[in-house]
């Protein structure tokens, strides 16, 4: 190839990019500047896509005020929270495990792990509402970690077990004769090692209990049990009239976390993603 | 290996809590110590309950009958095959998942071999092409809402600027373009994860074997499909199965924009089962339809474990 035709066909691959881009994009935006927005802004014909001179921040103070979005988002934060932390913990331990140990059941027990995310979780909802609510989980945040955790563990699991074993076992073998115990040896060698497969795990819990719908949904039934998904979807549709405005700032203020997680750790999250499929 | 028990060994310092037993022993019994907190959640919370889904879906089990579930005789099964709903809720589910997954891979590659391995911004660009995965799915469908709006959604003034359709055209509520609608959302959402696996594929092909292709005479297209293909298959085989269970479980997006409706038109077995448990509260019958989406599930993962192991021996 020539040196011209390829300057050209590079040019041509940035803009056919760069367009497909503003198309995915361009939903993002669009919430960004309906915030901003007065709803007969919005519903405007036809629609403006460029902001206007003055835009208009008082949305995001109605929605906070009005509605019961800061309950939602306190208990988004404490069931997210504790399903990271969780998630970690037992993810660590049970990919560990998996790595390290030969043991009768081993096999089934990973097998059978993995094939949780098969499971219909609607028709599972079904016996859990039940279980729950023989043991006082419905309506808890406890219960919704719990429900959470089984999202993310499978995950976590095999990804961290694909990420122990890339640590070579040398080192507990040098531990263990430097006096460690296997406690000692897993926390203090080969956990800080792991940081970077803890951090990728840590993160694509939040981002599955931050998305859950459709377990809150079913699981809490007291709109000061809810938690943001749910407490928006309720809030704002089915409505006669929509309130667009008030949707679009209080859906800004729900991706917040993610979005501010995302720009300074997106290197972790495309980690998170690739890694488990390619070493499977 | 070592059968002494530990205590009789000169290295007792190791102080393990299992002094009686021997090494290998006390490894057995830490590989479980550590594996039960995880899988104590899995079993209580999924395993436990699926296997009590399978139960109620042989039961007369509705609100009515909660305290005295009966066996029914497979009433559950027989009344969602005679009626046809599950046709139709398993035709629904066809058409869905075939949708979104088909367009979501033929999407992604096109950009994937766009962005390629000599792109100076590759990992900006890889990362912009994120950034639609970290919007939450319920504000995903509300945005999406609002785009599809007659008069003034953006959609449909886009549509009727092109003249392609009336810009009062229904989409979520109408019969014909719900199912376009919810596809369209879901491959939206999606298309990032895909991307990401297929761009981080591509880069584990070594340049020379592409160039020396190239100098040898080998077009775009032979080098795609004789080179690239191959090399991106377990990865394509792998997030094929993932993207295929993860659209059969598909509940937020279609629910908050459809509800399954128009017409029962956007109805998947996920909708489905959600209402005939939780808004008719015939929770045996809802239980049966989980139970055959389960059934398809394994179906599905078998075939392709088959065809996984049978291109591994080739």
């Amino acid at each position: 190839m020539t040196r011209k035709r390829r300057a050209m066909t590079l040019t041509a691959r940035y803009i056919l990019l760069l367009a497909l881009l503003a198309v995915m994009l361009f939903p993002i935006y669009w919430i960004v500047l309906g915030s901003l927005r007065t709803n007969s802004e919005i519903t405007a014909m036809p629609p403006r896509i460029l902001p206007s001179v003055n835009l208009d921040f008082s949305n995001y103070s109605r929605v906070v005020g009005q509605t019961e979005f800061l309950t939602y988002y306190k208990n988004s934060l404490i069931v997210s929270g504790s399903t990271i932390v969780l998630c970690i913990v037992m993810g660590v331990m049970a990919g560990y495990s998996f790595s390290r140990y030969r043991f009768l059941g081993r096999q089934v027990a990973m097998t059978g792990i993995l094939s949780v995310q098969m499971f219909p979780l609607v028709a599972i909802l079904i016996s859990l509402f039940e279980f729950f609510r023989g043991y006082g989980l419905i309506n808890s945040l406890t219960g919704l970690v719990l429900a959470h955790l089984t999202i993310c563990l499978p995950f976590a699991i095999w990804f961290l077990k694909a990420f122990f074993d890339g640590i070579p076992r040398e080192l507990e073998e040098a531990a263990y004769i430097d006096g460690a115990g296997r406690n000692r040896t897993l926390f203090q060698i080969i956990m800080p090692l792991a940081r970077p497969g803890i951090l990728a795990v840590g993160i694509y819990a939040f981002l599955m209990s931050w998305d859950d719908f459709l377990m809150a949904l079913i699981l809490t039934t007291r709109d000061e049990m809810r938690t943001l998904p749910v407490g928006i979807a309720i809030s704002f549709i089915g409505e006669f009239e929509y309130d667009w405005s008030g949707m679009m700032s209080a859906s800004m203020i729900a991706s917040l976390p993610i979005l501010i997680l995302f720009i300074f750790l997106s290197r972790y999250m495309v980690e998170g993603l690739t890694q488990g499929a390619l070493k499977g | 290996m070592n059968r002494l028990p530990l205590a009789f060994r000169k290295d007792r310092s190791h102080g393990s809590p299992f002094s009686l037993v021997t090494r290998r022993q006390a490894d057995v019994l830490f590989a479980w110590f550590l594996l039960l907190p995880a899988l104590l959640v899995l079993v209580l919370v999924m395993f436990g309950p699926i296997v009590n889904a399978v139960k109620l879906s042989f039961q007369d089990y509705t609100l009515r009958t909660r305290n005295d579930p009966a066996w029914n005789n497979f009433e559950n099964y027989i009344d969602l095959y005679e009626s046809g709903e599950i046709q139709l809720y398993f035709e629904n589910t066809l058409i869905f998942v075939t949708a979104v997954v088909v367009l979501q891979f033929v999407l992604a590659m096109v950009i994937a071999l766009l962005i390629g391995n000599d792109l100076p911004t590759r990992n900006a660009f890889r990362s912009l092409f994120l950034m639609p995965w970290t919007i939450p799915s319920v504000v995903t469908a509300l945005v999406w809402l609002l785009l599809f709006q007659p008069e003034y959604g953006l959609v449909n003034h886009i549509l009727d600027v092109l003249g392609v359709m009336d810009r009062n055209t229904q989409w979520v509520q109408n019969p014909k373009l719900a199912m376009p609608a919810v596809i369209i959302v879901s491959v939206w959402r999606q298309l990032p994860i895909v991307l990401v696996m297929l761009v981080a594929g591509l880069q584990t092909i070594p340049v020379e074997l592409v160039e020396a292709a190239r100098i040898d005479g080998a077009n775009a297209i032979r080098v795609f499909r004789h080179i690239k293909l191959p090399f991106l298959a377990p990865i394509i085989y792998t997030s094929l199965l993932l993207a295929i269970i993860r659209n059969f479980q598909m509940f937020t997006l279609i629910y908050n924009l459809t509800a399954g409706g128009p017409l029962k038109r956007t109805m998947t077995l996920a909708l489905a089962t959600h209402m005939e448990a939780f808004r008719r509260f015939d929770m045996g019958k809802g239980a049966a339809i989980g139970v055959i989406w389960l059934i398809v599930l394994i179906l599905i993962t078998l075939v392709f474990n088959w065809l996984n192991s049978r291109s591994e021996i080739e």
